[in-house]
């Protein structure tokens, strides 16, 4: 099934998260981008309930949200909750879009996200810990 | 197997480890030139940032060469960083079974022309490229792996 997402947040940071993946990894039809409360969005049910209507029925919807417990992933579990083939993963950061656009499109999404969230690529990482000298590899 | 030999003056970033590692599949990222192989903390700072399950060796420019032509490198699917056209050039001369040449990023300056998003060039540059293109390498500019390549004679 062919895949459509939608990113979306409290003010810029969908619009912001989205130009740092562009920079990255080139640019992307398939993504819309929904920055809630700010530039007249202030109706969060209805445009997030608009943008996921405006795509076919047999398309998978995933949606990446800011903030577990936040109105905007409050306003797409509803969605969710009432139309099938809608996937919401919360709690975005850039390691978790990058390697999900950089993913098999052909793979099942469902399973595909629940191995994304899990995946230690996505946690954030305390770098101090990181940093032992390590000897400089060869071939 | 050299998959890709790339101008980049921040050598391994972002750019690098996200899109060229994946759309060319490579193992191994061979960041060459006297300045990194002599800067620990920049070394430190790229042996962190690396992709997971990709090998990351730092050269400086003479062992660099000495260890492609050993033939040490040839198992790998390798991508090789310069941050300068003139180290590309030192490396190229070196090495001549490399025969196309990516251009990144550069930086810019203000005797620099700016011929593409992200490529800025001396006038001493514009002449080695030309020196470059006359020994029959492919000079070409693609920020992305996914981007489609322009050609640098095409911008000179």
């Amino acid at each position: 099934m062919s895949r459509q997402y939608i990113i979306a947040s409290h003010a810029h940071f969908a619009e912001g998260i989205f130009e740092s993946v562009k920079l990255l990894a080139g640019d992307r039809d398939d993504v819309s981008v929904l920055n809630a409360f700010v530039d007249g969005n202030d109706d969060v049910e209805a445009a997030s309930r608009s943008l996921v209507e405006s795509m076919p029925d047999d398309t998978d919807v995933v949606v990446l949200t800011d903030l577990m417990g936040g109105s905007v992933n409050n306003e797409f579990t509803k969605l969710m909750l009432a139309r099938p083939n809608v996937y919401l993963v919360t709690n975005m950061n850039l390691p978790l879009l990058l390697t999900l656009f950089l993913s098999d499109e052909d793979e099942d999404t469902e399973s595909l996200l629940r191995q994304l969230v899990s995946s230690d690529e996505v946690r954030p990482r305390f770098v101090n810990d990181d940093s032992a000298i390590e000897e400089d590899e060869d071939f | 197997m050299i998959l890709l030999t790339r101008v980049d003056h921040r050598l391994l970033h972002g750019q690098v480890a996200v899109s060229w590692v994946q759309g060319l599949q490579a193992n191994c990222i061979f960041c060459v030139g006297d300045h990194v192989a002599n800067d620990p903390v920049w070394k430190m700072t790229l042996k962190m940032g690396k992709p997971a399950g990709c090998k990351l060796v730092i050269k400086d420019m003479a062992h660099a060469i000495e260890a492609i032509n050993s033939g040490v490198t040839d198992k790998y699917r390798m991508l090789i960083c310069v941050q300068t056209i003139a180290e590309a050039k030192q490396l190229i001369d070196g090495c001549p079974q490399i025969k196309s040449l990516n251009l990144g990023n550069t930086k810019g300056s203000p005797t620099t022309r700016e011929v593409a998003r992200q490529v800025f060039l001396e006038p001493e540059e514009e002449k080695i490229i030309r020196e470059l293109l006359d020994k029959g390498v492919e000079v070409e500019i693609r920020p992305l792996a996914d981007d489609p390549k322009i050609e640098i004679q095409d911008v000179l």
